[in-house]
């Protein structure tokens, strides 16, 4: 493909931009303000580089940092090359000369970065009549070239900002960038405020100027897709550092820093399907940020050591990653499980061939399959009830088979299971609040007021009244749903890392079912646990689940992001299921 | 597109012609009613200190002579066609037409007013550009207490300083007067007259430099956090450059609107500073015509001035578009 | 308290312009006539004017100090005032009544002309008694002339109606010949606002600028000789404190207004020296005589003695300035009636007459009442005179000590003055809308007794000045015998009683005359008079001795 290359440009031999141990804080009010603590990033020439993360995790300071562009009050360290010169430090007209030049930055909400009173064309041409010595006729022509490149009509030079739509002024605002032909462009939140078909639309335009100008970009963002669309390499940036980096894709696809899950799971694309979940918490003040990791106070899987230990970046899994902990946790492992039962003299049954399985910190993981696809034999392995024929359980790298004593008291406290038929799980003679305060009774937790107050809280959290009146009742009173919740409830009380769910809803009626899946899955946010739903009815587990394990004959037959499963099932089972569950979605 | 930019601001012009006349008329009924509403009557005036020694059929025939023995509202339909025939009236006091008068004063007027105008709008938005770019600086914080200052102190006072220290002390500068009693002609006379003109207008200047100044300062600070302002610094533009060509076109819509606006405030001042300064502008006209209860003169004055403040907001309807684009929907 | 910071203002810049302190001669140095025979020209002298003057006719001229010395400038009077106050022949050589007092024989000086070249002969003088009779002016009221014959071009006759004892005062030292051959086509005189006008004077008006300047330039033909002064430029300044630094800073010669006495010291030093004395133009309490409860004259003494003009005196004019009198007459006007002439803080008087007329603080308040009646009123003052306003405070708190409550309301002047005059716009009968108001009188009220009919007679044609509605048919009959008593002594006698009435009925109380203070330039022309009671700028100065 021939490049329609507007003019000669300077190559750099080295990387176009390389940041070193930034730091930038603010130094106006009363506290500083520490944007950034030590960022390292390096975007050759032609690469594409993303910096996401929320607003206030210093990704605008990181974007004005590489052109020097902060406001006076900010003090600013370590070491910022742009095009092999250094710009901490050096004069301001060193700096001016590069601005635009060596790096063109292309601001968000692009209505505001144009001078209202000044006409488009007007704008995009300054920056060539300063850096190129371009004459006036020929600032014109050029002009009206950028304008054409970047697909804006050039009719429209003669405007004013606020006479354009807003994808025309982010093409405007582009075709200044791209003045004076720099080989780095910084996109700072580039399409934010662009309906969706304009946002594709210009990240389009961009795809194909970085491939026809070979500009390198460094496109900060909060957008998924966009950076999924741009981007070659990813940082993920949370309170002033890079919690993860790595080929965008990877991280993507398979976020392993706490933060980067969260977020990813936060943010809404048409491959999640499951409803939006926030992440607990708020970001850090930086003024006064969490020592150790800044993540530590939000994390669900953070220990002692999270608040002290400030992580380095190390690799792990194709991308690296800051967490003293590896990045998320595998709680439960399963590999290779084998099971058969013996149901005649001579008969056996294999329930389960081999299946594989893990479940994160925090993970959703549905287990969907027919009746008799070895759905309930699985769950009895995973939780020790039954030994495997063959492959092991790990739960946080221990096998099961090994456990000690105290150690299988342990595993039974963080692991709780509700089942199918409350009527089965919990005995009918005893209160409801004998039912939930039994396994802490059984594990000798607390003293007898800390129960009490523990059941009342279990069951405030599972939306049922923590009166006496209703705690006094007998299970067997009980309706259906609220026996179900009393369920949960005892199975919460103990503060599980891992709650595993075996068709929970299945004896329930439509609108108790829904009431109850918000419920479990509410909880599972609030306390960061890892869940596994076990459920024949994927419309259901879909809505929960980050994952989906699609078990058929004993064997796993599909496995992937719930999103990713549904709409593209590979399976002919897993597309019976999908046929199964539309149909039941129309209902 | 440029004639449908045209014919649309001729139109909007157009709607507001009417208003501007209705605007106009209110004016001229006001100026005709208010020195009535004024407690006096311009008998002194018009046959001199003592006139109750005069016979009285002396002073009604007088009063005849000008027209006050009939009704107001004859007195009021006479103005009112009279000026629709451009005729001011004719001053008590001075027994000359008002018109006469006011193209003998109005002059002076508007070459101290314009001066200070200019200078204290060219100044004040100088020192805001300056003291913008020096943001948080101890210079800055100094600059709006002296801004601040000289806003609130009373341009008689300042005048009266000026006149003291270069006019009496000095002897830079005349103490009275918009010309030399001595005649002169030519370049002296041209002379002659910026040197008289230079205390008042610096008058005038200090008075109202601080409310250009604290105006301007507020809109370019609005306007350099604008992210425009950071794009264009991004394009490499020099800090002098940013202030010039973008952040002064966009603060200058405010900017001149207080400017227009001013011009009424100015006026009040000029009447003070004409009188501290003897200056033969048309505020000491119209303050000796406000003591003798001169009405034909208060009112030709006032319509005169109600004209000229229509005039600029007209101006100012001209003009705002071609400051700032987004104002021509 | 604007006018007070202007003050204090002018008092800085004052102290660092007067740093040079050469008293160059004493104080009483007057021109001795007689001595110097040849007394070198002057080219030009610069004399500021604080008053808006218009052109100087008789008919357009505004004030009485500078105005009319402006005027008279320009134009001749049969005879003029000495410093003294006392009338000399001016254009008449000599002028005489016959022994009823009805005849006066002026006779003119001969060779006198215009300022363009015509003679002026007795036929100017008839004519300027018949152009002023019809077209009256309120400082020259000629109705008492029957006619003015003119046996020859020197000499005229007037025949009176009536004895005028004032006459020679006014209008032979007062009123201005006009030239016939120039105001006999003139129809509207008031209407003369840029023709620059044509005397007989010792200056001709050569240019004039309204709200600038008047110039005036040596008549070289005058018949007193050619004045020492070839140029007087009268710059317009309008403000006093402008004008005063003007001269301090040599931008000026002279200025027309008075200074305040605070500044005297320092505009007697440097090259500059001050010209003045007790002025005539004095303040004074009206009261409104028809209005309850000052229709009594018990009342109206009780307020005057509960005035204290000493401390005003004191306090206000900071002691520059005389008290007035019960009378009414300046203490210094030969008419004065010594008995008279002091009035006196007596507060047990003014609380007895209260107390009488059945006022008496029953409610304890510190305001005595009666019945309904409660005895607080606004004293009206103008606003643009400090002095007045701070005497109009200090009034204020003494009444206050009697029992009487002053709300001093300060208003403009046009304002005041509408208040305190007869609305004339709505006919001629007086229709004054004040109780009690301070009020300022004119130098020339105290320069002619013949003012004490216009200003108490109940006559509404002589009584033109009554603004006090005073009515006493005694005080009357005296004012109309005065005005024809052509025997000094027996006017004199008779303008006694009439003081010794106005005393007793208090229509209105003298208050006070501050002192006249000029300030000049010594080197630029040091000749000036102070003109009693009036000023400094008056032609006879300007001219050579003989």
């Amino acid at each position: 493909m021939a490049t329609d290359r507007l003019g000669d440009r300077h190559q750099a031999a080295g990387p176009i931009l390389e940041v070193t141990d930034l730091r930038v804080t603010y130094d106006a009010g009363a506290t500083p303000v520490q944007a950034l603590r030590g960022v390292t990033l390096c975007v050759g020439t032609g690469d594409a580089v993303g910096v996401v993360g929320e607003s206030g995790s210093g990704k605008t300071t990181l974007a004005l940092s590489t052109l020097r562009l902060l406001p006076g009050e900010a003090a600013i360290s370590g070491s910022v090359r742009l095009g092999g010169q250094e710009l901490v430090g050096a004069p301001a007209e060193v700096v001016r000369r590069h601005r635009g030049r060596t790096a063109a930055y292309v601001l968000q909400a692009p209505g505001r970065g144009f001078n209202p009173v000044r006409t488009i064309g007007s704008q995009i041409a300054e920056p060539m009549r300063l850096h190129l010595d371009v004459s006036k006729p020929d600032a014109r022509d050029r002009t009206a070239r950028l304008a054409r490149l970047v697909e804006l009509d050039p009719d429209l030079l003669e405007s004013y900002a606020h006479e354009l739509s807003g994808g025309e002024r982010q093409r405007a605002m582009l075709a200044m960038a791209l003045a004076c032909d720099p080989p780095l462009l910084i996109l700072d939140e580039p399409t934010s405020g662009l309906d969706s078909t304009t946002k594709a639309a210009i990240a389009e335009t961009l795809g194909r100027l970085r491939q026809e100008q070979g500009l390198a970009l460094l496109v900060i963002s909060h957008d998924f897709s966009l950076m999924a669309d741009l981007t070659d390499d990813l940082a993920v940036l949370y309170g002033g550092v890079v919690v993860e980096q790595g080929p965008t894709r990877t991280v993507l696809t398979d976020p392993r820093h706490p933060y980067s899950r969260d977020l990813l799971g936060a943010y809404p694309s048409m491959t999640t399907q499951k409803d939006l979940r926030g992440i607990r918490g708020s970001a850090p003040d930086p003024a006064d940020p969490p020592t150790g990791c800044p993540y530590h106070p939000r994390c669900t899987q953070a220990i002692d050591e999270c608040a002290t230990w400030a992580p380095e970046l190390s690799p792990v899994a194709g991308r690296r990653i800051a967490c003293l902990r590896g990045g998320v946790l595998t709680r439960l492992a399963a590999k290779n499980l084998t099971k058969s039962y013996r149901t005649g003299l001579r008969r056996t049954v294999d329930a389960l061939r081999g299946v594989s399985l893990e479940v994160r910190e925090g993970e959703v993981v549905g287990i969907v399959g027919e009746t008799g696809s070895g759905k309930s034999t699985l769950v009895r392995l995973l939780v020790g009830v039954d030994e495997a024929d063959a492959g092991t359980v790990e739960w946080e790298g221990r096998t099961l088979a090994t456990f000690e004593k105290a150690e299988w008291a342990d595993f039974r406290r963080r692991v709780a299971i509700v089942f199918q038929d409350p009527f089965e799980a919990v005995s009918p003679l005893l209160s409801v609040a004998e039912v939930v305060r039994e396994p802490l009774d059984v594990q000798h937790i607390g003293s007898g007021s800390d129960r009490a107050q523990q059941v009342a809280a279990a069951l405030a959290g599972v939306g049922l009244p923590p009166t006496d009146a209703f705690r006094s009742r007998r299970a067997h009173d009980l309706s259906g749903g609220q026996l179900q919740r009393v369920a949960i409830a005892r199975a919460l009380v103990l503060g599980p890392r891992l709650l595993l769910a075996d068709e929970p809803t299945s004896m329930l009626d439509a609108s108790e079912q829904a009431k109850l899946l918000v419920m479990l899955k509410d909880e599972q946010l609030a306390r960061g646990m890892a869940m596994i739903v076990v459920s024949h009815d994927l419309a259901l587990v879909r809505k929960v689940a980050d994952r989906l394990v699609v078990l058929h004959a004993g064997e796993v037959v599909e496995t992937g992001p719930g999103a990713e499963v549904i709409a593209a099932p590979s399976h002919p089972v897993t597309r019976a299921l999908v046929k199964a569950a539309a149909t039941l979605g129309t209902r | 597109m440029a004639g449908r930019r045209r014919r649309r601001r001729l139109r909007r012009f157009a709607v507001r012609v009417p208003q501007y006349v209705l605007i106009v008329l209110v004016a001229a009924t006001a100026n005709f009613a208010l020195p009535r509403l004024m407690p006096g009557n311009p008998v002194e005036l018009l046959l001199g200190e003592d006139a109750n020694r005069l016979p009285a059929e002396t002073i009604e025939k007088e009063l005849a002579d000008v027209g006050l023995d009939q009704p107001l509202l004859t007195q009021y339909g006479r103005y009112m066609s009279g000026l629709a025939q451009g005729d001011l009236g004719y001053s008590f006091r001075h027994r000359r037409a008002v018109s006469t008068l006011l193209r003998e004063r109005l002059p002076w007027t508007i070459l101290l007013v314009g001066t200070a105008l200019v200078v204290s709008t060219i100044l004040g938005v100088a020192l805001a550009a300056f003291a913008v770019w020096r943001r948080g600086r101890r210079r800055d914080v100094a600059s709006i207490a002296v801004f601040t200052f000289l806003e609130s102190t009373p341009p008689f006072w300042i005048g009266l300083l000026l006149l003291i220290w270069f006019g009496a002390n000095l002897k830079w500068f005349p103490l009275f007067g918009s010309v030399s009693v001595d005649r002169t002609t030519g370049l002296a006379r041209a002379g002659d007259i910026g040197v008289h003109l230079l205390l008042p207008a610096a008058t005038l200047v200090l008075a109202s430099v601080g409310a250009t100044f604290l105006l301007a300062r507020a809109s370019l600070l609005g306007v350099v956090s604008e992210d425009y302002v950071l794009v264009a610094r991004a394009k490499g533009l020099r800090e002098r450059t940013i202030a010039i060509r973008h952040a002064l076109p966009a603060a200058s819509l405010p900017i001149a609107t207080s400017v227009l606006l001013r011009v009424g405030s100015l006026a009040g001042g000029a009447v003070i500073v004409e009188r501290v300064f003897s200056y033969r502008g048309v505020g000491t006209l119209m303050l000796e015509a406000s003591f003798g209860r001169d009405y034909p003169l208060l009112q030709g004055g006032l319509f005169v001035l109600t004209l000229i403040v229509v005039g600029v907001n007209l101006l100012g309807d001209l003009l705002y578009p071609r400051l700032d684009p987004r104002v021509r929907r | 308290m604007r006018r007070k910071l202007l003050a204090l203002v002018l008092g800085m810049g004052l102290v660092v312009a007067g740093c040079a302190s050469d008293d160059d001669g004493d104080d009483n140095a007057q021109p001795t006539p007689g001595v110097t025979t040849t007394i070198p020209q002057i080219p030009t002298l610069r004399f500021a004017n604080t008053s808006a003057e218009k052109n100087l006719t008789p008919w357009t001229q505004g004030s009485g100090y500078p105005g009319y010395y402006m005027m008279t400038l320009v134009y001749d009077t049969l005879a003029w005032i000495n410093p003294d106050g006392k009338p000399e022949p001016w254009l008449a050589k000599e002028y005489s009544a016959d022994p009823t007092g009805l005849r006066w024989t002026v006779k003119l000086h001969e060779g006198v002309t215009f300022h363009d070249g015509r003679p002026l002969t007795s036929a100017d003088v008839k004519f300027t008694v018949e152009y002023l009779t019809k077209n009256a002016r309120p400082r020259w009221i000629l109705t008492n002339i029957d006619r003015v014959e003119t046996p020859d071009p020197l000499t005229a006759v007037f025949v009176l109606k009536e004895p005028k004892a004032s006459f020679v005062l006014n209008p032979l030292a007062d009123l201005p010949i006009i030239p016939q051959h120039i105001w006999s086509s003139i129809e509207k005189p008031l209407d003369q606002t840029t023709q620059l006008p044509i005397g007989s004077g010792p200056y001709r008006l050569v240019e004039y600028v309204e709200n600038q300047v008047h110039r005036f330039q040596a008549n070289p033909g005058y018949f007193k000789g050619k004045p020492i002064v070839d140029e007087i430029v009268m710059p317009y300044i309008a403000t006093t404190q402008a004008a005063f630094t003007a001269v301090q800073s040599g931008q000026a010669d002279a200025v027309s207004v008075s200074l305040t006495p605070e500044l005297k010291a320092q505009f007697n030093q440097g090259g500059l020296k001050t010209a003045g004395g007790s002025g005539y133009r004095g303040w004074y309490l009206y009261m409104n005589n028809g209005r309850a409860p000052f229709d009594k004259a018990e009342f109206r003494q009780a307020m005057a003695a509960a005035v204290n003009n000493d401390d005003i005196v004191a306090t206000a004019l900071l002691g520059a300035g005389a008290t007035g009198s019960p009378g009414f007459a300046h203490r210094s006007t030969p008419w004065s009636n010594p008995a008279t002439r002091e009035g006196r803080l007596d507060l047990n008087k003014a609380r007895s007459l209260l107390d009488g007329l059945g006022y008496r603080d029953t409610n304890n308040d510190g305001v005595r009442e009666m019945g309904t009646t409660k005895l607080e009123f606004d004293l009206v003052v103008r606003n643009n005179d400090p002095v007045a306003v701070r005497a109009a405070e200090l009034i204020s708190q003494s009444v206050a000590m009697a029992g009487v409550k002053l709300n001093v309301a300060a208003l403009d002047q046009t304002t005041a003055g509408a208040r305190t005059w007869p609305d004339y716009a709505i006919g001629a009968t007086p229709k004054g809308d004040y109780t009690i108001a301070l009020f300022s009188w004119a130098a020339a009220v105290q320069q002619d007794p013949d003012f004490l009919r216009s200003m108490f007679h109940s006559s509404t044609t002589l009584g033109t000045l009554n603004r006090a509605g005073y009515k006493n048919t005694q005080y009357d009959d005296l004012a109309d015998q005065q005005t024809k008593a052509v025997d000094d002594a027996t006017r004199n006698r008779i303008l006694g009683q009439m003081q010794d009435i106005l005393a007793k009925d208090m229509p209105a109380y003298a208050l006070f005359y501050p002192d006249d203070i000029f300030p000049y330039k010594v080197s630029a022309f040091d000749r000036w008079v102070y003109y009693k009671g009036v000023g400094i700028l008056n032609k006879a100065p300007l001219l050579a001795p003989k």
